[in-house]
């Protein structure tokens, strides 16, 4: 439409996600890990917005929907996610998860 | 009645049920005080024994001249042209053998019931005694050197596992495995002979009696035999089969385990390696003459043993105090007769030989048997003297076996090994020498014995003091072996026209073979009277010579044990030094298989082995450790990988 290039969309995409990922396997604390979650959510929801607008010959609206529902799956996620969050560090007085494992080493 | 010959199959089960039976007893009553019942496991031994015996008895009445039962209750080896049946046959040479093996061993049972009464492992020993009652009746009674083998093998085991029956004494067990070592060393010449035997027959190949002896009866067979390879490959099956023969029947050079075998109780030195195990040999020899004779080059060599064996066993058997030993070296020099006699082409005067021997030999046994119970275990003759007044029917006996041994007129000995003298003179006058020469030796030795045990005063008063006369099951088989060592020699008087039953029984079996041999019809008729004086002559020198020598009231003193010392030892240990130098390859190749095969290479793949795996360890090690992060990421990527390969496709 505005000259948006499919490919630059999905890369941006695919680095987000790269980098929720990253988060999400790198950090030890657990709201980092929260957190590459939500990123790599909203890179999916990208993916998703911009094959809806760069799709050629599909005059669709269908791609904006379904992050509507990710943006509503994602919010109920961090609120449930959060809630165990703060359960778990009242149990372990920690957000370190490799703390949480009584195996011996 | 005709169904009879349908029953052959129980003359070896009854006995092995019996074993089984016994086993179960000895089993069962290990755990109590008393131990198992020794009435019951007696008198179910001796019953399977003598049941056996009945129905051999039953079916050798029924048994025409050249007639053969047969019964095959299964094939074994069904292999395209070759056929190898679990079968049984039983003919003329069947039935002699297995008449007086279960009628012996039906003694020797009851003998045992009294002489083993004392021993908690009575049940245990009945059991080994009907096995090995089974094996000899396999051995016999098989229709095919498959059977035999089985038999072969069985027998075998059955001494290993008497010999060493009293297994709390270490030397014991060595003995038992000596003998089942040398024995196997035999083995292996019975099953390379018998695959020699079989390529000569090519494409007829069989283990049948039947159809070995046709084949090898057929001239236009024989012609072939005559030269060439066919002549090289039956010359090498020939003797590799007596090889086996040596090892059972304790021929030079796998003798050394005979006398040692006398470690056994003494019912089964009588049972076992005196009349019936050793002489499965000579029964394998007749039972394959038809081949045998086809090879003048074994039947030399089986000579040349056999007279060899007979003379150095007499020897040996001068230097040995021990009452069994010398029993032992008799039966070896007394086998060698039958070899002798197998040699020089007169299987039936072999298997004659056998069969008197078995009696005289298992009533000399069974008696050194009452004077070792007698005297409590004491077996050196040195101290022993004097009692024939405390065990007369001991004496009794044991004379009647020495008259019937040094072959004095009219006993056992005297009909048969006089025949075979006989007939290695016609063969040849050298051999008729040192068959005399052998003579004169038993004499010596056996008088020896005699006048040790029996006469003079009593050397160790304490023993015979508590000396005692056999109980009544040990009376009554001695007194049936004395008798029978005096009289079964007139079932071939030779001298008297007519009393030939034995051998015309055996004529069917053995004829064809013995002609064959013969060389023209030169039968010194009228002639015998004088072997027979000369014979008797022989022995009456040998026996008035030891009783010179031994006799009255010489000086015999029991020093240590009572193995032979000084030459006497080197003579008899002669074998044992040979076996010693056979045996050092072996023992070179196991201590490099123990000290470098074992330690390095095993060793050493051993440890690389432990190695790669513990270094696998570790690494799957750290896979499990409790990171969270590590496990999502190890899981992601096994998802990526799993999707890339449903993506593309196969790589």
């Amino acid at each position: 439409m505005m000259g948006i290039d499919a490919l630059q969309v999905q890369f941006l995409a695919l680095a987000l996600f790269g980098l929720g990922l990253a988060t999400a396997l790198t950090r030890r604390n657990l709201f980092f890990l929260l957190m590459g979650v939500e990123i790599m959510l909203n890179a999916a929801n990208l993916s998703f917005v911009g094959f809806s607008r760069t799709l050629p010959g599909v005059a669709s609206n269908d791609g904006l929907v379904v992050p509507v529902f990710v943006i509503a799956l994602a919010a109920a996620e961090a609120c449930v996610g959060l809630a165990m969050l703060i359960l778990v560090f009242r149990t372990r007085e920690s957000l370190d998860s490799d703390a949480y494992s009584r195996m011996k080493e | 009645m005709n169904q009879l010959h349908n029953l052959l199959w129980l003359l070896p089960a009854l006995p092995l049920l019996g074993a089984i039976v016994n086993g179960a007893l000895s089993l069962a009553g290990s755990g109590t005080e008393k131990g198992p019942s020794r009435p019951l496991s007696g008198f179910l031994g001796t019953l399977a024994s003598g049941s056996s015996f009945v129905l051999a008895l039953l079916l050798a009445l029924r048994l025409h001249p050249g007639e053969v039962f047969t019964q095959a209750p299964w094939t074994w080896i069904d292999a395209g042209s070759f056929k190898v049946s679990f079968g049984f046959a039983f003919d003329s040479l069947t039935a002699m053998m297995l008449l007086f093996i279960t009628g012996i061993a039906t003694l020797i049972h009851l003998y045992s019931i009294g002489y083993m009464s004392e021993d908690r492992g009575f049940a245990r020993f009945f059991s080994y005694l009907n096995l090995f009652l089974a094996s000899m009746i396999v051995l016999v009674l098989g229709s095919n050197m498959l059977m035999t083998f089985i038999g072969w093998e069985g027998v075998g085991l059955c001494s290993y596992l008497l010999i060493g029956f009293w297994h709390h004494d270490h030397a014991n067990g060595d003995a038992a495995r000596k003998a089942f070592l040398v024995n196997r060393a035999g083995d292996l010449g019975f099953l390379l002979g018998t695959f020699a035997l079989m390529s000569l027959m090519g494409s007829q190949a069989s283990l049948e009696y039947s159809v070995i002896t046709a084949w090898f009866r057929d001239a236009a067979h024989i012609s072939l035999l005559g030269t060439g390879t066919g002549a090289g490959l039956l010359t090498a099956a020939t003797l590799l089969i007596f090889l086996g023969c040596t090892g059972k029947s304790a021929q030079i050079p796998l003798l050394t385990w005979l006398p040692d075998a006398m470690a056994g109780p003494t019912p089964v030195s009588a049972l076992i390696h005196a009349a019936t195990m050793v002489t499965s040999g000579v029964y394998l020899l007749a039972r394959l003459s038809s081949v045998f004779v086809l090879s003048p080059l074994t039947m030399s060599v089986i000579t040349g043993i056999g007279i060899a064996t007979a003379l150095w066993a007499a020897i040996a058997g001068l230097f040995q105090n021990d009452i069994k030993k010398v029993l032992a070296y008799s039966t070896v020099s007394q086998l060698g007769y039958m070899f002798v006699a197998a040699g020089i082409g007169s299987f039936d005067g072999a298997l004659f030989h056998v069969f008197t021997h078995a009696f005289f030999k298992a009533a000399l046994f069974l008696g050194a048997g009452s004077v070792i119970h007698a005297i409590h275990g004491e077996q050196d003759m040195r101290r022993m003297g004097g009692l024939a007044k405390k065990l007369p029917l001991t004496f009794a006996v044991m004379a009647a076996g020495w008259y019937a041994i040094l072959g004095l007129p009219l006993g056992a000995g005297f009909w048969s090994k006089d025949m075979i003298l006989e007939k290695a003179f016609e063969h040849s006058p050298l051999l008729y020498a040192f068959g005399l020469l052998g003579a004169v030796v038993t004499a010596l030795y056996m008088t020896r014995l005699m006048v040790l045990t029996f006469f003079g005063r009593s050397r160790d008063e304490h023993a015979a003091a508590h000396a005692h006369e056999a109980p009544l099951t040990m009376a009554l088989p001695l007194l049936v072996l004395g008798l029978g060592a005096l009289t079964v020699g007139f079932f071939w008087a030779g001298m008297i026209p007519g009393m030939d039953s034995f051998r015309q029984m055996l004529e069917p079996v053995l004829g064809p073979a013995q002609q064959a041999l013969a060389h023209g019809g030169e039968e010194h008729h009228g002639s015998a009277m004088l072997f027979a004086a000369v014979g008797t002559l022989a022995a009456l020198v040998g026996a008035s010579a030891a009783w010179k020598i031994w006799g009255g009231n010489a000086k015999v003193e029991a020093v240590g044990s009572s193995a032979p010392k000084g030459f006497g030892a080197h003579w008899t240990y002669l074998f044992d030094y040979l076996h010693a130098l056979v045996i050092l390859p072996t023992k070179a190749l196991s201590w490099i298989g123990d000290k470098i095969v074992q330690t390095v290479v095993f060793g050493g793949l051993i440890a690389l082995l432990q190695f790669l795996v513990e270094l696998l360890g570790e690494a799957v090690r750290a896979l499990q450790r409790p990171r969270l992060r590590v496990n999502l990421g190890v899981s992601l990527a096994g998802l990526v990988l799993l999707i890339a390969y449903f993506l593309l496709g196969a790589w």
